[in-house]
This record gives C-alpha cells, sequence and structure tokens, in this order.
C-alpha cells in the first residue's frame, strides 16, 4: 500500500468515525431529550454535519469523479433540507399547541411562591402549566 | 419573456444534466438539449426575478458567509452532544421572541435555517415581523438576542 492510499484511508476512516459519532450524539440526545422540541435539536442539528462528515469521507475515498460532484450536491441539498424540515416540524407541532417542557428550576420561584403547602402542583404537570404559560401560544 | 433568463436558466439546467449523467454519447446529450430546452422554457421566471438588484453581489457575499455558517454547524453539534450525553442533561428550553430588521422572504429564510443549524436554537414560526425561536438553554437565547446573526445575514442580503 502506497503511502498516498494510506494517508486517504486514514483520513477516511477518521472522517466516517466523527460522523457516527455525531449521529450517535444525536439519537442519544434524542432518547433522551424530554419533549418534542428539544428532541427537534438533537435531530435536526446532528445529522446535518453526521451526514455532511461522511459524505466528505466518501468524497476523499473516491477522489474527484462525477460521483463527488453529486455526493456535493447532496451536501447541498441536506444543509438545505434538513433546518427547513425541522423547522417545517416545529411549526406544526406549535401551531396545535403543544406546550414547551420547563426544567423544574426555570419554575421553582413560581411555584414556592404559591406558599400554601399545595405540594402536589409542582409545575411540572400538563394540568398545573396549561393556564400559566397559554400566553406564548398563538 | 426575457430571453437573457431563458439562456441562462437553459445554461444551468443542461450543465446540471451533463453532471448527474456523466455519459457523452449522442443519445444522453441529444436527449439532455432536448429536456433541457423544455424544463428551461417552463421554468425561466422563477429562477430570476426581474425586480432583483445587485445579484451577483449578494451571490459572493452568501458564499463568503458559508464558511462562518459551517463553523457555527460544528460548535452546534459539539454542544447539542454536550447535552446529550452528559449525566446532568444541563438543559432549560425556553420559548424566545424578537422582531427582526429583515424585510425580504429570502432574506427571513436565510436567517430562520441559520437559527436552526446554529448552537441550542430552532425556528419555530414566523408572525409578521416576530420570529419565535426555541432555545434549549439561556445562553444560546441570549446568545440569539444579542443580534449578530441577523446582522450578518442583513450584510449579506444588503439589507443593513
Amino acid at each position: 500500500m502506497s503511502d498516498t492510499t494510506m494517508i486517504t484511508n486514514i483520513l477516511t476512516v477518521m472522517l466516517l468515525l466523527v460522523g457516527v459519532f455525531f449521529m450517535l450524539a444525536g439519537t442519544i440526545g434524542f432518547v433522551r431529550f424530554p419533549d418534542f422540541y428539544s428532541r427537534m435539536h438533537a435531530t435536526g442539528k446532528c445529522d446535518t454535519l453526521g451526514e455532511g462528515l461522511m459524505l466528505v469521507a466518501l468524497i476523499i475515498y473516491g477522489g474527484a469523479t462525477f460521483i463527488s460532484v453529486k455526493i456535493l450536491f447532496l451536501m447541498a441539498f441536506i444543509l438545505l433540507a434538513n433546518p427547513t424540515s425541522t423547522h417545517a416540524i416545529a411549526k406544526a407541532a406549535y401551531d396545535v399547541g403543544l406546550e414547551p417542557w420547563r426544567s423544574f428550576d426555570s419554575e421553582e420561584v413560581a411555584w414556592l411562591n404559591t406558599g400554601d403547602g399545595d405540594t402536589d402542583n409542582t409545575g411540572n404537570t400538563d394540568e398545573g402549566r396549561a393556564g400559566e404559560d397559554s400566553g406564548e401560544v398563538q | 419573456m426575457n430571453i437573457k433568463h431563458l439562456i441562462a436558466t437553459y445554461i444551468i439546467v443542461l450543465a446540471f444534466w451533463l453532471m448527474l449523467s456523466a455519459h457523452f454519447d449522442t443519445f444522453h446529450v441529444g436527449a439532455g438539449i432536448v429536456c433541457s430546452g423544455v424544463v428551461a422554457y417552463a421554468t425561466h421566471d422563477l429562477l430570476f426575478k426581474d425586480t432583483e438588484k445587485h445579484r451577483l453581489t449578494k451571490t459572493l457575499r452568501f458564499i463568503a458567509y458559508l464558511p462562518w455558517l459551517i463553523y457555527q454547524i460544528v460548535l452546534a453539534n459539539i454542544d447539542v452532544a454536550k447535552r446529550a450525553l452528559s449525566p446532568g442533561m444541563p438543559i432549560d428550553p425556553q420559548v424566545v421572541t424578537f422582531k427582526t430588521i429583515l424585510k425580504s422572504d429570502v432574506a427571513r429564510t436565510a436567517l430562520a435555517n441559520s437559527i436552526t443549524l446554529t448552537p441550542g436554537t430552532v425556528t419555530i414560526d414566523i408572525v409578521d415581523d416576530v420570529f419565535y425561536v426555541h432555545a434549549i438553554a439561556k445562553e444560546p437565547a441570549d446568545d440569539l438576542l444579542e443580534g449578530a446573526m441577523e446582522r450578518r445575514i442583513a450584510h449579506v442580503f444588503m439589507e443593513d
């Protein structure tokens, strides 16, 4: 194996591995994040870079051919289509009134201010929040 | 019908055909010439708008904007990966709104997609002049409201 082939192979494998890492991180985020909107963060961003890195790896491995030009176009379309579809899905969820999840910390003060030992209302149940946040939804 | 736009569209469509087909025998090139003609005739008024000014400057500025965008995408991925993989999962989602200074649809689309691709923020909706953005924590929301990206987009589309 000549030096050039080896460098090409090493670069390809490294880029593929980094791409796989980001895809994996995105998938783990998808499973772990608490609600619809934060899951959009995981899938909408990590897929763009993960796929991009993998496609760059394929271009390096394949060399300059017509195929690599096609792959470049693929990257451009993914770069355009991924945030657009993320936005479309998020907008659909927002339009039907899905409430974004809030962490306990951010509502702690409001909860403490209710004051009268009402420990059932932790501020994180759907019933407890529907009224107070409804002003944000159009 | 603007003959300049028709010819420009024809050249672009034909070049795209040749690149995708990658066969240069008589049949494939001939079919490309005919099909490109039909497609260019049907769509020549979609790609180029008569009203648009400074098209070349905008295109060049947009190409200059891309490296910064790619850098932001890398930052965004590291950010999400960190939040997804750390045991404490440091997220505090919130919806923030801000009023945009951008006028044209293209500029607003570019800003919306850039917001989605950059760390910690996803565009939900644009109502009139107001962007609704879901931020995964407080810091990305503050960075967005500071408005650096909007100024960059405004510069690219010459609206500053």
